[in-house]
């Protein structure tokens, strides 16, 4: 808030101060004999400044109005009528503001000129050597050869001045139109003012905005990227305990290494959100705790077999990505076969990639084929973290067996 | 003394609940299943008082397997963590336990099981012969996610919709996969009466009875359904109630 309340303030200084200074130059510069004598210039200087305080009076005015009523939030329709509204009433004040101001101190080039033309007007007369006469008399105006006539407009075209039928001088400004144009001036002026305020804020609340939806973007992919590594199936966790207890009086030695293996399941489950990528081997670790844990469930239902070439193991994966795969093998496939099944799987090069592969009993269900979270996040996971360039494919294998196959780049 | 079976497919998970059984002599347990149809086997065979259910099994889930059943038994539910399975039963399950079950929960459970026994003792001393269905039996229905144990006093209307009954209580009017002829071999005759070819209805749930055209009736139930009575049904309808 404080930092731009300073660039407003220097904006504003350097705007109103430049334009102020460019007058001056301008004046002096191209109009310099008209700033004769040297009072005359005094009284410009104090009109320049008398403009350079209502501009920032008036502009400082409409933006407090402005951000009070939250000018953004309305419509395009709306901000447009308010526009117009704002230029005319801020440029009428600026007008009355400076008039106010140059004759509360008495400082106005307008009086000033008037003044100067009236001691020229009476110059004029003495020159002509009409001063004691009345010349400006009707009677006298057109009785004679007109030559009254040819000076009351001389006097008058030159100075504004003339003499009424009582004698008295009345003045009439040569230069009427110049309120006029000066007010329309102070309209274009402030349209820029504030088409260049509406479009700086405009612009501001839009980079603002893009950059709110980057942000949420990218928070919404790392919360979608700790769920899926912290998806570890709450039903497992208890079956696993349930058989652990039947198992306290039946095989104690069996119960307390299969505490250890739940232990090391869940202590990586909750590792895995701090890192990015594992070894393979870790990862194998956990799998193989886990297959123990289920084929002490499943028993003789359970058949397990590991292919995995050695060279693979120092290869980095994403943390329980494998695990994910074998849980859904156990799930879907072999708790579903009433006299259980085999889960394979495969860890090995091949051209150029690495594939880990896990191959269970049963067959794929048309129904959720390629929908289910454990798919889907799979392939969202392998899309974050490798931009394109790893693969995921699930289907039937032959003869019951399904495959789900992860292709990774090799990274040496 | 109850006689129970567990039907699961771990046998850890069975031994454990044997092993748990053990502190309550009151339930002896006389059989074990590892998968739906062979709880079906033993059920049929040993007729047992009540039922330890796992949901998720290979083959058929627990739900499944109740339905097949023509009467279902007391039953409870014993599952892992199934938010999914659990929530399918806001209705009158009997009870349902965790794994690992916490013996005080099993203890609960038991008491619940008795509790409903003697309620029901009290209703069925009026006698009936074995394999006939009463008022006080239940059937499991299952409709989509949904499943009710219903007590077939519950229960207004039977209709038949081709293979299927559609079951008419509450505000629920789930399908059964059973034929009308069936269903009324083995209902009270006192209490369930055949309508017409297709409907059987509860005597106790009748709110109105109007003369209908042809010399048949038109019942319209508690629930608000409208049946027809047949002229050939009507003369018995009729010779049922003067009694």
């Amino acid at each position: 808030m404080h930092k731009t309340n300073v660039r407003y303030w220097l904006c504003q200084l350097l705007g109103w101060g430049g334009w102020t200074m460019l007058n001056l130059f301008m004046t002096l510069q191209y109009a310099s004999d008209y700033l004769t004598p040297d009072e005359k210039k005094i009284i410009f200087y104090y009109e320049l400044a008398f403009d350079f305080i209502c501009f920032i009076v008036a502009t400082h005015l409409l933006r407090t109005i402005l951000k009070r009523i939250n000018w953004m939030r309305f419509p395009f329709d709306r901000v447009v009528i308010m526009f117009i509204t704002a230029v005319l009433s801020t440029g009428l004040l600026c007008f009355y503001g400076g008039k106010l101001l140059e004759k509360a101190t008495d400082k106005s080039l307008t009086a000033f000129e008037r003044n100067e033309r009236f001691q020229k007007a009476v110059k004029f007369e003495s020159d002509l050597n009409v001063a004691h006469t009345s010349y400006y008399l009707e009677d006298n105006l057109y009785k004679d050869d007109s030559v009254n006539y040819k000076i009351v407009k001389k006097i008058e075209k030159n100075t504004g001045w003339h003499r009424g039928q009582d004698g008295k001088w009345i003045y009439e400004d040569l230069r009427k139109g110049r309120a006029f144009w000066n007010i329309i001036f102070n309209f274009i002026l402030l349209s820029l003012w504030l088409l260049t305020y509406l479009v700086w804020h405009y612009i501001d609340k839009n980079r603002n905005d893009q950059f709110d939806k980057l942000k949420l973007e990218s928070t919404v992919k790392e919360l979608e990227l700790k769920t899926i590594k912290s998806h570890i199936n709450p039903h497992f966790i208890f079956n696993s305990l349930n058989s652990i207890r039947a198992l306290v009086d039946e095989n104690p030695p069996r119960a307390r290494q299969a505490i250890t293996e739940l232990s090391n399941i869940l202590r990586s489950s909750m590792q895995a959100e701090k890192s990015e990528t594992v070894t393979l081997e870790k990862e194998l670790d956990i799998v193989k705790d886990y297959l123990a844990l289920e084929h002490m469930r499943f028993e003789e239902r359970l058949k397990i077999e590991m292919q995995i070439d050695e060279d693979t193991l120092q290869q980095h994966v994403p943390p329980m990505m494998l695990q994910t795969l074998v849980e859904n093998a156990i799930k879907h496939g072999i708790s579903k076969q009433m006299s259980g099944g085999v889960v394979r799987v495969i860890s090995r090069f091949q051209d150029n990639h690495m594939e880990l592969i896990v191959q269970n009993t049963g067959q794929l269900s048309p129904i959720i084929n390629g929908d289910g979270f454990g798919i889907k996040s799979t392939e969202d996971r392998l899309n974050l973290m490798y931009q394109g360039k790893a693969f995921f494919e699930i289907r039937n294998a032959g003869n019951n067996m399904v495959e789900s196959k992860v292709t990774m780049p090799v990274v040496i | 003394m109850q006689k129970a079976i567990i039907i699961d497919d771990e046998r850890l998970a069975r031994n454990e609940l044997k092993k748990l059984l053990l502190d309550f002599p009151e339930v002896e347990v006389i059989g074990e299943a590892a998968n739906a149809a062979e709880g079906i086997e033993k059920i049929e065979s040993l007729s047992p008082d009540l039922v330890f259910l796992d949901i998720q099994m290979p083959g058929k889930t627990g739900f499944d397997m109740l339905t097949e059943l023509d009467s279902a038994p007391h039953v409870i539910f014993t599952t892992a963590y199934d938010e999914y399975a659990l929530k399918a039963f806001e209705v009158n399950a009997l009870d349902y336990l965790m794994k690992p079950v916490e013996p005080k929960r099993l203890a609960d459970a038991l008491q619940k099981l008795q509790q409903a026994e003697e309620k029901e003792m009290a209703a069925t001393m009026a006698g009936i012969n074995r394999g006939m269905l009463t008022e006080n039996d239940q059937v499991f229905v299952k409709d989509g996610e949904r499943c009710w144990f219903v007590k077939l006093g519950e229960v207004r209307l039977f209709e038949s919709v081709g293979n299927y009954a559609k079951v008419f209580f509450g505000a629920y009017k789930p399908l059964i996969l059973k034929s009308l002829n069936a269903l009324e071999e083995r209902l009270d005759e006192k209490v369930f009466f055949r309508a017409n070819r297709k409907h059987i209805v509860n005597l106790r749930m009748i709110e109105k009875i109007e003369p209908y055209f042809n010399g048949g009736l038109l019942l319209e139930l508690f629930g608000g359904e409208k049946v027809e009575v047949s002229r050939r049904q009507a003369v018995k309808f009729k010779e049922m109630m003067s009694l």
